[in-house]
């Protein structure tokens, strides 16, 4: 067991190396004969877009740790004022408390309900079904689910729930948060089990195996990259969702974003607060994102190449 | 024969799933909103009346909807187009430098994977005229300091701003998963050819990319004509109309007036553009796919 670990543990660390000094020879392939002008201008752009893409963010982080009213004083405090005294605040409504918990459990259930159908789908469509025309069908109606307006979904999900009595609860938000990710990740386990050889799949079920081996012992692991990719998008996006929760929920299952949203009505006075409560609720999905940053690439990626 | 008959089933059991999944999120929602919308619905008087398309020629007669529709389309293309060519830029630039290559790109998704009601708040508070720090680093340099939010063309474009600023990302990654996949004997031919700087972007790199633009701009386009977070809290869709887009205006009927006919059938005129514009964009990717 143990030498398996550190056998694996080495060919990683060789995979990794290998990878390194490829990238660095294609890096030098692919950057011969570029001058120095356009090397410049280069690093200018890539450092003027850092600086876009990083000041907001720093703006946040910073007030997030002002106190009192320095988050509003002109000139701004660009350093040094830094208490917790926010974020002591923000922790202590327990609004926030459980709308984080809301968030949690229903970012979870629509990603294993979208994960698990949409791999199944997937698996369907490319490895049990030779054409391409009904295949592409099917896929442009998962896609649709994402361009549905969310009034044209809540609305009527409003009456029904109020009959189903599933108005305010979480797990009515997650059959309707459903809606919103069911497409992208559909589509991109369809491209991930198109990557995988049919012959693979075609010689467990000759040798036996019944389509659901087939799928759970072959294909399936095969597909893990496109999983996990497609499970961080399913995360994301519901923790992201604010119109249908805004619509769908009162308190008893109020989300992050919604809570904080509240915030912004009621409590703009205190602006550290405010950004203290903002820090909090997207941490979770920049960690998140952050941890799968591969798969997610590899798995948003899928649908150009192939098809 | 048998395994063919097999296979059939199998392949009904695998596809049972999302099928249910499906029907019920986007068929039985569907065709209750077209229902409704040819009703006179509303949550606080019961009795629902058949209108017919009264609610579309109410529509379709009132100004306010047009500009919406028009709003829509221009946020779209503006927001959708900088996106894509200033993604693309990046997201090539950036997987050309060797070391910090990977940081940089952990780094610029971070927006990406905020939730954007934070960063909506984020940019409120810098686009205070009072208090927010554009419009006082603004003033250091003598320039113009405008009520971004307040004024009519600067609402939209501030909106825009903002989308581009959450969502150049999503192309970026895209775009170095593009850039990673072009094979390096490419770039050694036309190394052997002679090929400039110019000429191997124009020739080489584009091409192999266009599939992948072509992904990029899809969802974009999807989720871009959807636009209703930033609106909803920085604006409202003021000053005047000039930020309410099509989201915008048929929640605000349904939600705000409580005109739930009204507003589903504004939803679905917007589900219609996003059809078509959608099935154009997807079958361009297909041709491309198959060039390729």
């Amino acid at each position: 067991m143990t030498t398996l670990v550190t056998d694996r543990a080495r060919t990683n660390r060789g995979r990794r190396a290998t990878e390194r000094r490829e990238a660095a020879s294609r890096n030098r392939v692919v950057s011969r004969n570029r001058s120095a002008v356009s090397r410049w201008a280069r690093d200018c752009g890539l450092a003027v877009y850092s600086i876009w893409v990083l000041f907001p963010l720093y703006w946040l982080i910073k007030t997030s740790f002002n106190s009192g009213f320095v988050p509003s004083s002109l000139p701004p405090v660009w350093f040094g004022d830094f208490s917790l005294s926010a974020y002591r605040a923000a922790f202590a409504s327990p609004s926030l408390h459980s709308a984080l918990a809301h968030s949690f459990i229903v970012a979870i259930g629509v990603t294993i309900v979208a994960g698990g159908s949409g791999s199944l789908a997937g698996y369907g469509l490319t490895h049990l079904r030779r054409s391409s025309r009904a295949t592409g069908n099917y896929e442009f109606w998962v896609l649709s689910s994402r361009m549905a307006p969310p009034i044209a979904v809540a609305i009527p999900m409003f009456f029904l729930y109020t009959h189903a009595h599933l108005e305010d609860t979480l797990e009515g938000l997650t059959i309707a948060e459903v809606t919103t990710v069911v497409g992208i990740v559909t589509w991109i386990m369809i491209e991930a089990f198109r990557g995988i050889p049919m012959e693979l799949t075609e010689a467990a079920e000759v040798d036996g195996c019944s389509s659901w081996r087939a799928f759970s012992k072959v294909a399936l692991p095969l597909a893990r990259p496109g999983l996990v990719g497609a499970a961080t998008i399913a995360f994301l996006l519901t923790w992201n969702e604010f119109l249908l929760a805004l619509i769908l929920t009162d308190t008893r299952a109020q989300t992050a974003p919604l809570a904080l949203y509240q915030y912004i009505g009621y409590e703009t006075f205190n602006l550290s607060q405010l950004a203290a409560a903002s820090c909090i609720v997207l941490v979770p999905t920049v960690l998140v994102v952050a941890m799968f940053q591969k798969q997610l690439i590899t798995g948003l990626t899928f649908g150009a190449v192939r098809g | 024969m048998q395994l063919a008959d097999h296979r059939r089933r199998a392949r009904r059991a695998f596809l049972a799933p999302l099928t249910i999944v499906l029907a019920v999120v986007t068929i039985v929602p569907f065709l209750y909103a077209f229902g409704l919308s040819f009703t006179n619905a509303d949550p606080v008087h019961p009795g629902v009346k058949f209108i017919g398309t009264g609610n579309y020629s109410a529509l379709f007669s009132d100004p306010q909807f047009w500009s919406a529709v028009i709003t829509t389309l221009v946020f779209t293309a503006i927001a959708v187009s900088v996106e894509l060519g200033l993604g693309a830029a990046i997201g090539i630039a950036v997987s050309r430098i060797g070391r910090g290559g990977a940081l940089l790109r952990t780094l610029f998704i971070i927006p990406l994977a905020s939730a954007p009601i934070a960063i909506i708040y984020d940019w409120q508070l810098m686009l205070n005229p009072t208090y927010g720090v554009i419009d006082y680093l603004l003033g250091l340099l003598h320039l113009p300091q405008p009520d971004w939010l307040g004024t009519g063309h600067l609402a939209l474009g501030s909106l825009i701003g903002i989308d581009i600023w959450e969502f150049t990302p999503f192309i970026i990654v895209i775009i170095a998963g593009g850039v990673a996949s072009i094979p390096l004997e490419v770039y050694e031919a036309a190394d052997v050819d002679g090929a400039s700087g110019f000429r191997r972007f124009w020739y080489v790199t584009l091409p192999f990319l266009r599939p992948y633009l072509l992904l990029a701009l899809l969802f974009r386009t999807i989720d871009a004509l959807k636009v209703f977070d930033s609106v909803a809290v920085l604006t409202s869709g003021g000053p005047g109309t000039a930020t309410t887009t099509l989201n915008y205006y048929a929640f605000r009927d349904a939600i705000t007036y409580l005109e739930f006919g009204r507003g589903t059938a504004a939803a679905l005129v917007l589900l219609v553009i996003a059809l078509i514009l959608t099935n154009i964009l997807l079958r361009s990717l297909r041709r491309s796919r198959g060039a390729l």
